[in-house]
Protein backbone atom coordinates (compact mmCIF):
# COMPACT_ATOMS: atom_id res chain seq x y z
CA UNK A 1 0.00 0.00 0.00
CA UNK A 2 1.34 3.18 -1.33
CA UNK A 3 1.87 6.02 1.48
CA UNK A 4 0.70 9.87 0.71
CA UNK A 5 1.47 12.00 3.27
CA UNK A 6 -0.47 15.59 3.61
CA UNK A 7 0.89 17.91 6.19
CA UNK A 8 -2.01 20.62 6.75
CA UNK A 9 -1.01 21.25 10.55
CA UNK A 10 -0.26 25.06 9.76
CA UNK A 11 -3.21 25.82 7.67
CA UNK A 12 -6.69 27.56 8.46
CA UNK A 13 -9.81 26.20 8.12
CA UNK A 14 -11.46 25.60 5.70
CA UNK A 15 -8.25 24.52 3.41
CA UNK A 16 -7.12 21.21 5.62
CA UNK A 17 -10.65 19.68 4.55
CA UNK A 18 -10.72 21.06 1.37
CA UNK A 19 -6.49 19.74 0.61
CA UNK A 20 -7.88 16.80 2.01
CA UNK A 21 -11.21 16.32 0.39
CA UNK A 22 -9.00 17.18 -3.40
CA UNK A 23 -6.55 14.28 -2.34
CA UNK A 24 -9.13 11.53 -1.42
CA UNK A 25 -10.53 12.61 -5.09
CA UNK A 26 -7.60 10.85 -6.58
CA UNK A 27 -6.52 8.15 -3.85
CA UNK A 28 -6.47 5.00 -5.47
CA UNK A 29 -7.79 1.42 -3.63
CA UNK A 30 -4.08 0.46 -2.93
CA UNK A 31 -3.25 4.03 -1.66
CA UNK A 32 -3.72 5.74 1.70
CA UNK A 33 -3.57 8.81 2.65
CA UNK A 34 -1.51 10.29 5.97
CA UNK A 35 -2.56 13.60 8.02
CA UNK A 36 -0.64 15.69 10.14
CA UNK A 37 -3.19 17.63 11.22
CA UNK A 38 -3.21 19.83 14.80
CA UNK A 39 -6.97 18.94 15.84
CA UNK A 40 -9.58 15.98 14.81
CA UNK A 41 -11.37 16.64 12.31
CA UNK A 42 -14.50 15.21 13.80
CA UNK A 43 -16.71 16.31 10.91
CA UNK A 44 -14.80 15.13 8.13
CA UNK A 45 -15.04 11.43 10.19
CA UNK A 46 -19.16 11.42 9.95
CA UNK A 47 -19.20 11.20 6.44
CA UNK A 48 -15.90 9.48 5.67
CA UNK A 49 -17.78 6.05 6.09
CA UNK A 50 -20.34 6.95 4.14
CA UNK A 51 -18.45 7.81 1.34
CA UNK A 52 -16.84 4.39 1.39
CA UNK A 53 -13.29 5.65 3.36
CA UNK A 54 -12.16 4.22 6.44
CA UNK A 55 -9.79 6.34 8.77
CA UNK A 56 -7.56 5.53 11.86
CA UNK A 57 -6.15 7.92 14.01
CA UNK A 58 -3.34 8.73 16.29
CA UNK A 59 -3.10 11.60 18.74
CA UNK A 60 0.61 12.24 19.77
CA UNK A 61 -0.96 15.34 21.94
CA UNK A 62 -3.56 17.77 21.88
CA UNK A 63 -2.58 20.17 18.93
CA UNK A 64 -0.71 16.48 16.72
CA UNK A 65 -2.44 13.93 15.33
CA UNK A 66 -1.90 11.70 12.26
CA UNK A 67 -4.75 10.61 10.73
CA UNK A 68 -4.78 7.33 7.81
CA UNK A 69 -7.45 7.38 5.54
CA UNK A 70 -8.11 4.81 2.61
CA UNK A 71 -10.70 2.71 0.35
CA UNK A 72 -12.83 0.33 3.64
CA UNK A 73 -11.95 -2.05 0.73
CA UNK A 74 -8.32 -1.48 1.39
CA UNK A 75 -8.61 -2.68 5.01
CA UNK A 76 -6.79 -5.75 5.45
CA UNK A 77 -3.72 -4.43 2.99
CA UNK A 78 -3.61 -0.82 5.51
CA UNK A 79 -3.81 -3.21 8.67
CA UNK A 80 -1.04 -4.93 7.49
CA UNK A 81 1.11 -1.62 6.90
CA UNK A 82 -0.24 -0.17 9.87
CA UNK A 83 0.89 -2.65 11.98
CA UNK A 84 4.53 -3.03 9.98
CA UNK A 85 4.69 0.73 11.18
CA UNK A 86 3.93 0.57 14.64
CA UNK B 1 -5.36 6.98 21.05
CA UNK B 2 -7.50 5.18 18.39
CA UNK B 3 -10.52 6.51 17.48
CA UNK B 4 -11.69 4.60 14.51
CA UNK B 5 -15.26 3.33 13.75
CA UNK B 6 -16.43 5.42 16.40
CA UNK B 7 -19.72 6.86 15.50
CA UNK B 8 -20.14 10.61 15.49
CA UNK B 9 -23.07 12.65 15.75
CA UNK B 10 -23.74 14.54 12.60
CA UNK B 11 -23.50 17.90 12.36
CA UNK B 12 -26.90 19.61 12.92
CA UNK B 13 -28.60 21.03 10.02
CA UNK B 14 -27.13 24.45 8.45
CA UNK B 15 -30.34 25.86 9.26
CA UNK B 16 -30.31 25.46 12.85
CA UNK B 17 -27.79 27.82 13.87
CA UNK B 18 -28.40 29.86 11.43
CA UNK B 19 -32.01 30.88 12.62
CA UNK B 20 -30.56 31.97 16.06
CA UNK B 21 -27.94 33.72 14.39
CA UNK B 22 -30.64 35.89 12.42
CA UNK B 23 -32.44 36.38 15.41
CA UNK B 24 -30.29 38.34 17.13
CA UNK B 25 -29.49 41.57 14.88
CA UNK B 26 -33.16 41.75 15.07
CA UNK B 27 -33.89 41.67 18.41
CA UNK B 28 -30.43 44.48 18.59
CA UNK B 29 -32.99 46.70 16.16
CA UNK B 30 -35.26 46.72 18.67
CA UNK B 31 -33.42 47.64 21.03
CA UNK B 32 -32.50 50.42 19.33
CA UNK B 33 -36.31 51.30 18.89
CA UNK B 34 -36.58 51.26 22.97
CA UNK B 35 -33.95 53.49 23.08
CA UNK B 36 -35.30 55.97 20.68
CA UNK B 37 -38.01 55.86 22.30
CA UNK B 38 -37.43 56.04 25.72
CA UNK B 39 -35.60 59.62 25.42
CA UNK B 40 -32.86 60.46 28.07
CA UNK B 41 -34.03 59.22 31.28
CA UNK B 42 -33.61 55.33 30.81
CA UNK B 43 -29.70 56.78 30.98
CA UNK B 44 -29.99 58.31 34.78
CA UNK B 45 -30.39 54.52 36.57
CA UNK B 46 -29.51 50.92 35.42
CA UNK B 47 -32.78 50.55 37.24
CA UNK B 48 -34.89 52.46 34.70
CA UNK B 49 -37.57 49.73 32.81
CA UNK B 50 -36.24 51.12 29.38
CA UNK B 51 -32.58 50.19 30.14
CA UNK B 52 -33.20 46.71 32.20
CA UNK B 53 -35.42 46.12 28.52
CA UNK B 54 -32.55 47.27 26.68
CA UNK B 55 -29.77 45.65 28.80
CA UNK B 56 -32.21 42.03 28.09
CA UNK B 57 -32.46 42.30 24.82
CA UNK B 58 -28.62 42.99 24.21
CA UNK B 59 -27.61 39.66 26.94
CA UNK B 60 -30.43 37.45 26.26
CA UNK B 61 -31.68 38.44 22.93
CA UNK B 62 -27.66 39.26 20.98
CA UNK B 63 -25.46 37.59 23.21
CA UNK B 64 -27.05 34.39 24.30
CA UNK B 65 -29.24 33.97 21.17
CA UNK B 66 -25.91 33.85 18.96
CA UNK B 67 -23.59 31.71 21.53
CA UNK B 68 -26.72 29.41 21.78
CA UNK B 69 -26.47 28.94 18.19
CA UNK B 70 -23.13 28.87 18.05
CA UNK B 71 -22.59 26.11 20.58
CA UNK B 72 -25.04 23.53 18.20
CA UNK B 73 -22.19 23.84 15.82
CA UNK B 74 -19.24 24.15 17.82
CA UNK B 75 -19.51 20.97 20.06
CA UNK B 76 -19.63 18.20 17.29
CA UNK B 77 -16.57 20.48 16.11
CA UNK B 78 -14.70 20.21 19.38
CA UNK B 79 -16.07 17.49 21.07
CA UNK B 80 -16.76 15.10 18.25
CA UNK B 81 -20.37 15.14 19.67
CA UNK B 82 -23.70 17.00 18.99
CA UNK B 83 -26.95 17.68 21.14
CA UNK B 84 -29.33 14.79 20.55
CA UNK B 85 -32.63 15.28 18.08
CA UNK B 86 -31.21 18.65 17.19
CA UNK B 87 -34.02 19.88 14.59
CA UNK B 88 -36.42 19.25 17.74
CA UNK B 89 -34.24 20.51 20.14
CA UNK B 90 -33.27 23.57 18.28
CA UNK B 91 -36.48 24.64 17.03
CA UNK B 92 -38.56 24.75 20.24
CA UNK B 93 -35.87 26.12 22.26
CA UNK B 94 -35.41 28.82 19.86
CA UNK B 95 -38.73 29.55 19.68
CA UNK B 96 -39.56 29.53 22.89
CA UNK B 97 -36.58 31.39 23.96
CA UNK B 98 -36.74 34.25 21.10
CA UNK B 99 -40.99 34.34 22.77
CA UNK B 100 -39.10 34.47 26.08
CA UNK B 101 -36.72 37.54 25.76
CA UNK B 102 -39.95 39.62 23.81
CA UNK B 103 -42.28 39.16 26.73
CA UNK B 104 -39.77 39.52 29.66
CA UNK B 105 -38.47 43.00 27.61
CA UNK B 106 -41.98 43.57 27.29
CA UNK B 107 -42.85 42.83 31.27
CA UNK B 108 -39.98 45.49 31.78
CA UNK B 109 -41.31 48.14 30.07
CA UNK B 110 -45.15 47.74 30.82
CA UNK B 111 -44.89 45.58 34.01
CA UNK B 112 -48.13 42.91 34.11
CA UNK B 113 -48.78 39.96 35.81
CA UNK B 114 -49.86 38.00 32.56
CA UNK B 115 -46.61 38.78 30.89
CA UNK B 116 -44.19 38.15 33.64
CA UNK B 117 -45.71 34.36 34.11
CA UNK B 118 -45.70 34.20 30.28
CA UNK B 119 -41.85 34.86 30.50
CA UNK B 120 -41.11 32.99 33.20
CA UNK B 121 -42.64 30.33 31.37
CA UNK B 122 -41.03 30.34 28.08
CA UNK B 123 -37.89 31.28 29.51
CA UNK B 124 -37.89 28.40 31.92
CA UNK B 125 -38.40 25.94 29.28
CA UNK B 126 -36.72 27.35 26.28
CA UNK B 127 -33.37 27.60 28.45
CA UNK B 128 -34.54 24.45 30.75
CA UNK B 129 -34.52 22.11 27.65
CA UNK B 130 -31.52 24.11 25.75
CA UNK B 131 -29.05 23.25 29.33
CA UNK B 132 -30.66 19.65 29.66
CA UNK B 133 -29.98 19.00 25.74
CA UNK B 134 -26.55 20.33 26.26
CA UNK B 135 -25.98 19.09 29.91
CA UNK B 136 -27.04 15.20 28.13
CA UNK B 137 -23.49 16.19 26.00
CA UNK B 138 -21.45 17.48 28.03
CA UNK B 139 -21.38 14.80 30.73
CA UNK B 140 -20.27 12.42 27.90
CA UNK B 141 -17.01 11.33 27.78
CA UNK B 142 -16.14 13.11 24.85
CA UNK B 143 -12.97 14.67 23.63
CA UNK B 144 -11.94 16.04 27.43
CA UNK B 145 -10.16 19.37 25.99
CA UNK B 146 -10.08 22.51 27.90
CA UNK B 147 -12.68 24.43 26.13
CA UNK B 148 -15.37 21.47 26.87
CA UNK B 149 -14.49 21.62 30.83
CA UNK B 150 -15.06 25.55 30.37
CA UNK B 151 -18.10 24.91 28.58
CA UNK B 152 -19.15 22.98 31.57
CA UNK B 153 -18.60 25.37 34.33
CA UNK B 154 -20.52 28.41 31.87
CA UNK B 155 -23.45 25.93 31.46
CA UNK B 156 -23.49 25.65 35.15
CA UNK B 157 -23.57 29.14 35.69
CA UNK B 158 -26.64 29.89 33.25
CA UNK B 159 -28.56 27.80 35.38
CA UNK B 160 -27.35 29.52 38.68
CA UNK B 161 -28.17 33.31 36.50
CA UNK B 162 -31.26 31.78 35.31
CA UNK B 163 -32.29 30.80 39.07
CA UNK B 164 -31.44 34.30 40.49
CA UNK B 165 -33.26 35.33 37.51
CA UNK B 166 -36.67 33.78 38.30
CA UNK B 167 -35.86 34.63 42.24
CA UNK B 168 -35.50 38.46 40.77
CA UNK B 169 -39.13 38.00 38.83
CA UNK B 170 -40.83 36.36 41.96
CA UNK B 171 -39.98 38.98 44.22
CA UNK B 172 -41.91 41.39 41.91
CA UNK B 173 -45.12 40.28 42.67
CA UNK B 174 -47.45 40.81 45.51
CA UNK B 175 -47.42 38.11 48.23
CA UNK B 176 -43.75 37.34 47.48
CA UNK B 177 -42.96 37.06 51.40
CA UNK B 178 -45.75 34.66 52.12
CA UNK B 179 -44.91 32.21 49.70
CA UNK B 180 -42.74 29.73 52.38
CA UNK B 181 -39.02 30.86 51.08
CA UNK B 182 -36.33 29.58 53.17
CA UNK B 183 -35.50 32.56 55.57
CA UNK B 184 -31.71 33.61 53.84
CA UNK B 185 -33.19 33.93 50.91
CA UNK B 186 -35.49 36.64 51.87
CA UNK B 187 -33.45 38.23 54.75
CA UNK B 188 -29.77 37.64 54.06
CA UNK B 189 -30.03 38.50 50.15
CA UNK B 190 -31.09 41.80 48.97
CA UNK B 191 -32.78 42.37 45.93
CA UNK B 192 -29.77 44.64 45.14
CA UNK B 193 -27.59 41.57 46.00
CA UNK B 194 -29.69 39.00 43.40
CA UNK B 195 -29.60 41.84 41.01
CA UNK B 196 -25.70 41.83 41.07
CA UNK B 197 -25.69 38.35 41.51
CA UNK B 198 -27.75 37.51 38.37
CA UNK B 199 -26.13 40.04 36.31
CA UNK B 200 -22.20 38.94 37.58
CA UNK B 201 -23.33 34.93 37.05
CA UNK B 202 -24.63 35.99 33.59
CA UNK B 203 -22.16 38.31 32.10
CA UNK B 204 -18.58 37.24 33.89
CA UNK B 205 -20.21 33.38 34.44
CA UNK B 206 -22.19 32.31 31.85
CA UNK B 207 -21.37 34.68 28.67
CA UNK B 208 -17.51 35.48 29.91
CA UNK B 209 -16.20 31.46 30.95
CA UNK B 210 -17.95 30.26 27.48
CA UNK B 211 -16.06 32.78 25.37
CA UNK B 212 -13.05 32.46 27.24
CA UNK B 213 -13.40 28.52 26.79
CA UNK B 214 -14.66 29.04 23.11
CA UNK B 215 -11.07 30.95 22.58
CA UNK B 216 -9.15 28.38 23.79
CA UNK B 217 -9.89 26.29 21.01
CA UNK B 218 -10.87 28.70 17.89
CA UNK B 219 -8.21 31.01 18.24
CA UNK B 220 -5.25 28.60 17.24
CA UNK B 221 -7.72 26.49 14.38
CA UNK B 222 -8.81 29.37 12.33
CA UNK B 223 -5.86 31.73 13.20
CA UNK B 224 -2.83 29.30 13.58
CA UNK B 225 -1.55 30.18 16.48
CA UNK B 226 -0.46 28.35 19.40
CA UNK B 227 -2.07 26.97 22.19
CA UNK B 228 -3.02 28.94 25.33
CA UNK B 229 -0.49 28.72 27.99
CA UNK B 230 -1.75 25.14 29.54
CA UNK B 231 -2.23 26.91 32.95
CA UNK B 232 -4.26 29.79 31.45
CA UNK B 233 -6.58 27.29 29.10
CA UNK B 234 -6.40 24.23 31.47
CA UNK B 235 -6.81 26.55 35.28
CA UNK B 236 -8.28 29.99 34.30
CA UNK B 237 -12.15 28.94 33.36
CA UNK B 238 -12.08 26.83 37.32
CA UNK B 239 -10.66 29.59 38.99
CA UNK B 240 -13.27 32.23 38.00
CA UNK B 241 -15.97 30.21 38.70
CA UNK B 242 -15.05 29.48 42.12
CA UNK B 243 -14.14 32.84 42.97
CA UNK B 244 -17.83 33.76 41.59
CA UNK B 245 -18.73 31.65 44.09
CA UNK B 246 -17.65 33.98 47.10
CA UNK B 247 -19.41 36.46 45.73
CA UNK B 248 -22.11 35.78 48.10
CA UNK B 249 -19.57 36.75 50.97
CA UNK B 250 -17.62 40.07 49.90
CA UNK B 251 -18.39 41.20 46.42
CA UNK B 252 -16.20 43.99 46.89
CA UNK B 253 -13.26 41.16 46.74
CA UNK B 254 -15.00 39.24 44.66
CA UNK B 255 -14.81 41.60 41.84
CA UNK B 256 -11.55 42.68 41.92
CA UNK B 257 -10.10 39.21 41.41
CA UNK B 258 -12.63 38.39 38.59
CA UNK B 259 -11.72 42.04 36.72
CA UNK B 260 -7.84 41.27 37.53
CA UNK B 261 -8.29 37.69 36.24
CA UNK B 262 -9.75 39.08 33.00
CA UNK B 263 -6.35 41.43 32.61
CA UNK B 264 -4.29 38.50 32.56
CA UNK B 265 -6.64 37.07 30.22
CA UNK B 266 -6.67 39.81 28.00
CA UNK B 267 -2.51 39.65 28.13
CA UNK B 268 -2.64 36.08 27.44
CA UNK B 269 -5.04 36.92 24.20
CA UNK B 270 -2.49 39.35 23.23
CA UNK B 271 0.50 36.99 23.54
CA UNK B 272 -1.82 34.42 21.63
CA UNK B 273 -2.51 36.60 18.80
CA UNK B 274 0.88 37.97 18.39
CA UNK B 275 2.51 34.80 17.52
CA UNK B 276 -0.05 33.58 15.04
CA UNK B 277 1.73 31.88 11.97
CA UNK B 278 -0.02 33.62 9.53
CA UNK B 279 -0.37 37.67 10.04
CA UNK B 280 -2.86 38.25 7.40
CA UNK B 281 -5.34 40.79 8.17
CA UNK B 282 -7.78 39.56 9.67
CA UNK B 283 -11.46 41.20 10.71
CA UNK B 284 -11.81 38.81 13.60
CA UNK B 285 -8.85 39.23 14.50
CA UNK B 286 -9.39 42.88 14.71
CA UNK B 287 -12.64 42.49 16.98
CA UNK B 288 -10.12 39.78 19.61
CA UNK B 289 -7.49 43.01 19.78
CA UNK B 290 -10.30 45.30 20.32
CA UNK B 291 -12.12 43.03 23.01
CA UNK B 292 -8.34 42.52 24.91
CA UNK B 293 -7.70 45.99 24.79
CA UNK B 294 -11.19 46.87 26.42
CA UNK B 295 -10.19 44.41 29.00
CA UNK B 296 -7.22 46.02 30.13
CA UNK B 297 -9.02 49.98 29.66
CA UNK B 298 -12.05 47.99 31.78
CA UNK B 299 -9.40 47.25 34.67
CA UNK B 300 -7.50 50.72 34.05
CA UNK B 301 -10.51 52.18 34.87
CA UNK B 302 -12.58 50.25 37.24
CA UNK B 303 -8.70 50.21 39.58
CA UNK B 304 -8.11 54.55 38.92
CA UNK B 305 -8.78 56.02 42.60
CA UNK B 306 -11.84 57.53 42.35
CA UNK B 307 -10.65 60.92 44.14
CA UNK B 308 -9.21 61.87 40.66
CA UNK B 309 -12.04 61.38 39.04
CA UNK B 310 -14.81 63.55 38.25
CA UNK B 311 -18.65 63.53 39.98
CA UNK B 312 -20.22 63.14 36.56
CA UNK B 313 -17.46 60.16 35.89
CA UNK B 314 -18.46 58.76 39.16
CA UNK B 315 -22.24 59.13 38.64
CA UNK B 316 -21.67 56.86 35.99
CA UNK B 317 -19.16 54.75 37.22
CA UNK B 318 -21.14 51.29 36.63
CA UNK B 319 -22.64 52.28 33.11
CA UNK B 320 -19.36 53.07 31.60
CA UNK B 321 -18.00 49.63 33.13
CA UNK B 322 -20.83 47.79 31.67
CA UNK B 323 -20.87 49.49 28.63
CA UNK B 324 -16.72 48.68 28.48
CA UNK B 325 -17.85 44.72 29.06
CA UNK B 326 -20.89 44.30 27.52
CA UNK B 327 -20.40 45.99 24.36
CA UNK B 328 -16.66 46.47 23.92
CA UNK B 329 -15.50 43.03 24.84
CA UNK B 330 -18.76 40.56 24.46
CA UNK B 331 -20.54 42.08 21.64
CA UNK B 332 -17.04 42.53 20.04
CA UNK B 333 -16.03 39.04 20.53
CA UNK B 334 -19.10 37.37 19.23
CA UNK B 335 -19.85 39.88 15.84
CA UNK B 336 -16.06 38.52 15.19
CA UNK B 337 -16.49 34.99 15.83
CA UNK B 338 -19.75 35.58 13.39
CA UNK B 339 -17.68 36.98 10.73
CA UNK B 340 -15.52 33.80 10.92
CA UNK B 341 -17.95 31.14 11.61
CA UNK B 342 -20.87 32.42 9.02
CA UNK B 343 -18.78 32.00 6.26
CA UNK B 344 -17.00 28.55 8.15
CA UNK B 345 -19.91 26.75 8.11
CA UNK B 346 -21.53 27.70 5.39
CA UNK B 347 -18.25 27.01 3.46
CA UNK B 348 -18.20 23.12 5.49
CA UNK B 349 -22.10 21.81 5.01
CA UNK B 350 -21.28 22.53 1.50
CA UNK B 351 -17.91 20.70 1.64
CA UNK B 352 -19.57 17.85 2.97
CA UNK B 353 -22.02 17.59 0.51
CA UNK B 354 -19.62 16.79 -1.73
CA UNK B 355 -17.55 14.16 -0.32
CA UNK B 356 -19.47 11.20 -2.00
CA UNK B 357 -19.47 13.43 -5.19
CA UNK B 358 -15.65 15.00 -5.39
CA UNK B 359 -16.62 16.99 -8.54
CA UNK B 360 -19.74 19.32 -7.31
CA UNK B 361 -16.50 20.60 -5.32
CA UNK B 362 -16.57 23.23 -8.50
CA UNK B 363 -19.48 24.94 -7.47
CA UNK B 364 -18.82 25.87 -3.84
CA UNK B 365 -17.31 29.85 -3.77
CA UNK B 366 -14.07 30.83 -2.12
CA UNK B 367 -14.78 31.06 1.59
CA UNK B 368 -14.39 35.11 1.42
CA UNK B 369 -17.51 35.00 -1.20
CA UNK B 370 -19.56 34.16 1.67
CA UNK B 371 -18.26 37.58 3.73
CA UNK B 372 -16.17 39.42 1.97
CA UNK B 373 -13.14 41.21 3.69
CA UNK B 374 -13.79 44.48 3.31
CA UNK B 375 -17.68 44.03 4.45
CA UNK B 376 -16.64 42.86 7.45
CA UNK B 377 -14.28 45.69 8.10
CA UNK B 378 -17.07 48.14 7.17
CA UNK B 379 -19.17 46.40 9.85
CA UNK B 380 -16.28 46.80 12.18
CA UNK B 381 -15.96 50.50 11.71
CA UNK B 382 -19.55 50.90 12.59
CA UNK B 383 -19.11 48.88 15.86
CA UNK B 384 -16.46 50.98 17.34
CA UNK B 385 -18.09 54.18 16.68
CA UNK B 386 -21.34 52.81 17.96
CA UNK B 387 -19.21 51.95 20.87
CA UNK B 388 -18.26 55.34 21.20
CA UNK B 389 -21.23 57.15 20.50
CA UNK B 390 -22.38 54.55 23.20
CA UNK B 391 -19.57 55.91 25.79
CA UNK B 392 -20.94 59.85 25.04
CA UNK B 393 -24.58 59.05 25.21
CA UNK B 394 -23.67 57.47 28.65
CA UNK B 395 -21.87 60.73 29.80
CA UNK B 396 -24.66 62.88 27.34
CA UNK B 397 -27.83 61.27 27.50
CA UNK B 398 -29.33 64.12 24.91
CA UNK B 399 -27.32 61.89 21.72
CA UNK B 400 -29.82 58.75 22.94
CA UNK B 401 -31.08 59.64 19.18
CA UNK B 402 -27.40 59.24 17.54
CA UNK B 403 -26.73 55.71 19.14
CA UNK B 404 -30.27 54.46 18.24
CA UNK B 405 -29.57 55.28 14.69
CA UNK B 406 -25.71 53.97 14.94
CA UNK B 407 -27.11 50.49 16.32
CA UNK B 408 -29.75 50.25 13.37
CA UNK B 409 -27.23 51.00 10.99
CA UNK B 410 -24.62 48.49 12.37
CA UNK B 411 -26.89 45.79 13.19
CA UNK B 412 -28.90 46.24 9.77
CA UNK B 413 -25.52 45.67 7.90
CA UNK B 414 -25.16 42.72 10.33
CA UNK B 415 -28.60 41.14 9.41
CA UNK B 416 -27.31 41.86 5.42
CA UNK B 417 -23.99 40.15 5.85
CA UNK B 418 -25.98 37.41 7.41
CA UNK B 419 -28.96 37.26 4.62
CA UNK B 420 -25.99 37.67 1.97
CA UNK B 421 -23.97 34.42 3.39
CA UNK B 422 -26.96 32.23 3.40
CA UNK B 423 -28.50 32.95 0.10
CA UNK B 424 -25.05 32.17 -1.38
CA UNK B 425 -25.35 28.64 0.18
CA UNK B 426 -28.69 27.80 -0.69
CA UNK B 427 -27.68 29.24 -4.40
CA UNK B 428 -24.77 26.71 -4.01
CA UNK B 429 -26.66 23.73 -2.28
CA UNK B 430 -29.27 23.47 -5.62
CA UNK B 431 -26.44 23.63 -7.68
CA UNK B 432 -24.80 20.88 -6.20
CA UNK B 433 -28.14 19.01 -5.72
CA UNK B 434 -28.78 19.16 -9.25
CA UNK B 435 -25.22 18.25 -10.28
CA UNK B 436 -25.82 15.20 -8.81
CA UNK B 437 -29.02 14.29 -8.88
CA UNK B 438 -30.66 14.54 -5.67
Amino acid sequence: MDIITLDVSELAPPEPMTLILSHLAQLSSQQCLQVKHRRQPYPLYEKLNSAGFAYHCVVHSQDDITLYIYHSTAQQAFESVFDLGE
Amino acid sequence: MNISGLSFNALPPIDLPFRFFISAPILVLLCAGIILFSGEAMWLSRWHPSTLAVTHGFTLGFITMVMMGALLQLLPVIGGIGIAKPRLIATSCHGLFTLGTLSLMANFLWPNAWLLVISFLLLSLGLGIYIAALAWVLVKKLSQGDAIIGFRFAITALVIVFFIGLLLLARTQAGFYEWGWPTFLVEKLSTKALTDGHAIWGLVGWVGLLIISVSFQVIPMFHVAPSFPTIISRYLPAIIFLILLGMFVDIAITLNIIVLLHGVYAISLFLVIAKRKRKVPDNTIRYWLLAATSLLLFNGFYFFPEAYLTQEILTSKTLILAAFFIYFYLVSVIQGMLLKILPFLSYTHLQQRCLSHFSAMQFIPHMHEFLQKKHGLWLFNFHCFTGIVLLMTIMMPSIYWLLSIMLFVEFCWLLKLMYQAITLYYKTLNKIKLSVNE
